[in-house]
């Protein structure tokens, strides 16, 4: 008993020290100087206003894919100029059209601040000083560098997270302009973090000085200023690939790479009868190695006719519930079968299933079914040896 | 939505009761989320979108009893269901105190509390949910039974899992340590 109490004791201190002591968000790479809210990193936005609301959410998306921080090497080289907006056209042809109000409201939002230390071969380009709000004029500047995160497709289908280097090389004039006019007062009732998505680097002859855009008096940039921002003529000079943030598994096979084990998480429910009898069609298969704490891995994914799928309903038929035996975290892999709306969730080596009507225990042949589908794609010894 | 016509991204006063209530509550809300979670951004992430349903949904928190309840049923729910929904979107990249046991212990300086704090982010997420709000919120087991939208034996049954697992890993470090 009191060893009960003194863990009670010692987890009511240890949430309270953190709570107390939880990290400034933005205080790795950007602080503002002039104002005691720092920006954040992920920050999302709540936008309120006359009566519309909406979430923005500048957080990247990252999958926790081994990391290479700093040791690739890929360099680039990368087309012309080009209108800033054009960024956003990640599916498109890089076209310079002229700007429109839709595309330029693209142009800030479509930058992503880098969210892992800025590789060492980028500090020629940009600092990692905090940023400052600074009246710079454009006879002192040699050169305005943007360093940001970016993606890019190696050849074998994996995606990487890269930082980017891009070089302003119209619209200066007006964009220091924009820079140095003055904030606003700051409201006391806004709650907004903001963080510029990008580190804006201006080189002089004798220092290279991030700057931070005016504020409004909710701390976002001024209207000019992202105007003048989205009006920049940029080049990218520089692309060097971080992380891997898709493996190429994800790619071929479309499955997610990580996966909830909800057959550990999910409570069983109270569900009678077999699961929903799945439409017999091709289906997706994922297969996922569970940590036993609730998430999975991607190993495998192949794709089943509607012959497997047919098998697999008249699998569910030899469900018996409520195995006395049946321990719901007691499995290795998990696979999910999805198409359209249509999905559930199995246990290989285990006795959970998962589908929208709700979670059943119950053991039957129907894992066993599924691991001679995932042996006869080839991908079993890649299964087997994990 | 133009640059030039960039719509204030706040409310607009401080006089409104929303706002008065997001002023008064926030910040003991990320507190309550980043023990929940055991990441200040997705802490900051989950309050956000606890005050824009909160926002959408006002006039019912307004008139509940205890709002700032409320609001933290909006919260613990959402982050439940986030960690479904983000199991296939985005996986959030742990914080360094939010490394497993293994690499925390490394750290010499590392006490009790700070092994109980890493060893939390280990627990599944309805575990340390009902830690969070039995050891930090205070809250009885059926207060944190109401708020999760489970029974109260659910939520004896994931604290005494939660603080088994706890024990036992928080024996084996003292053990090989």
């Amino acid at each position: 008993m009191n060893e009960d109490r003194e863990l009670e004791d010692l987890l009511r201190a240890s949430m309270k020290h953190h709570a107390e002591e939880m990290p400034e968000i933005g205080s790795v790479r950007t602080r503002r100087r002039r104002t005691p809210v720092l920006v954040a990193a992920a920050a999302s936005v709540v936008v309120v206003a006359a009566g519309a609301v909406a979430l923005t959410s500048l957080a990247p998306i990252f999958s926790t894919g081994s990391g290479t921080s700093g040791s690739a090497s890929t360099h680039l080289d990368l087309g012309g100029p080009r209108p800033l907006f054009g960024l956003d056209f990640s599916a498109g042809d890089g076209s310079s059209a002229a700007p429109t109000s839709a595309a330029a409201a693209k142009g800030l939002a479509g930058f992503v601040n880098l969210s892992r230390p800025m590789p060492t071969e980028l500090d020629s380009f940009c600092s990692s000083d905090a940023p400052q709000h600074v009246e710079i004029t454009a006879s002192d500047v040699s050169a305005i560098y943007i360093c940001h995160e970016g993606s890019l497709t190696q050849e074998d289908g994996s995606i990487w997270a890269t930082a980017v280097v891009d070089q302003i090389v119209g619209g200066i004039d007006e964009f220091l302009a924009a820079t140095a006019l003055a904030d606003e007062q700051e409201s006391k009732s806004c709650f907004l973090t903001f963080n510029p998505p990008a580190i804006i680097a201006v080189h002089t002859a004798d220092a290279v000085m991030n700057i931070d855009p005016p504020r409004d008096w909710c701390r976002s940039p001024l209207p000019a200023w992202t105007a003048a921002f989205e009006n920049l003529i940029v080049q990218k000079v520089r692309e060097i690939p971080i992380e891997m943030t898709q493996s190429s598994l994800v790619t071929e096979t479309g499955c997610p790479d990580k996966f909830k084990d909800m057959l550990i998480l999910e409570r069983p429910s109270k569900a009678k009868g077999s699961p929903e009898p799945l439409p017999e069609s091709p289906m997706t298969m994922c297969v996922y190695q569970t940590d036993h704490v609730g998430e999975g891995t991607l190993i495998a994914g192949l794709r089943l006719t509607a012959k497997n799928v047919a098998i697999i309903n008249e699998s569910y038929q030899t469900i018996v519930l409520s195995d006395p035996e049946c321990d719901p975290t007691v499995h290795d892999h998990f696979v999910v079968l999805s198409e359209g709306n249509n999905w559930v969730q199995i246990a290989l080596n285990g006795c959970g299933i998962l589908d929208r009507t709700g979670m059943r225990l119950g053991s039957s042949d129907l894992g066993a079914y599924l691991n001679w589908l995932i042996q006869n794609s080839g991908q079993g010894k890649a299964l087997l040896n994990r | 939505m133009g640059s030039s016509g960039r719509v204030p991204l706040a409310v607009a006063d401080g006089d409104d009761p929303f706002t008065e209530f997001v002023l008064e509550h926030r910040a003991s809300l990320v507190r309550l989320a980043y023990v929940i979670t055991g990441d200040a951004y997705l802490a900051e992430d989950l309050v956000q979108a606890t005050l824009l349903k909160t926002y959408r949904f006002w006039d019912r928190v307004s008139a509940a009893d205890s709002p700032r309840a409320y609001v933290r049923q909006i919260l613990v729910r959402e982050h439940l269901s986030w960690r479904r929904r983000m199991s296939s979107r985005e996986v959030v990249h742990p914080e360094p105190s939010n490394l497993v046991p293994a690499l925390a212990t490394e750290q010499p300086d590392s006490s009790d509390r700070e092994e109980a704090w890493n060893l939390l982010a280990t627990l599944p997420p309805k575990q340390r949910t009902v830690l969070a709000l039995r050891y930090f919120d205070d809250l009885s087991d059926e207060d944190i039974a109401t708020t999760m939208g489970v029974s109260a034996v659910t939520v004896r049954t994931n604290a005494s899992r939660g603080l088994a697992t706890l024990r036992t890993r928080l024996q084996q470090t003292k053990d090989n340590a």
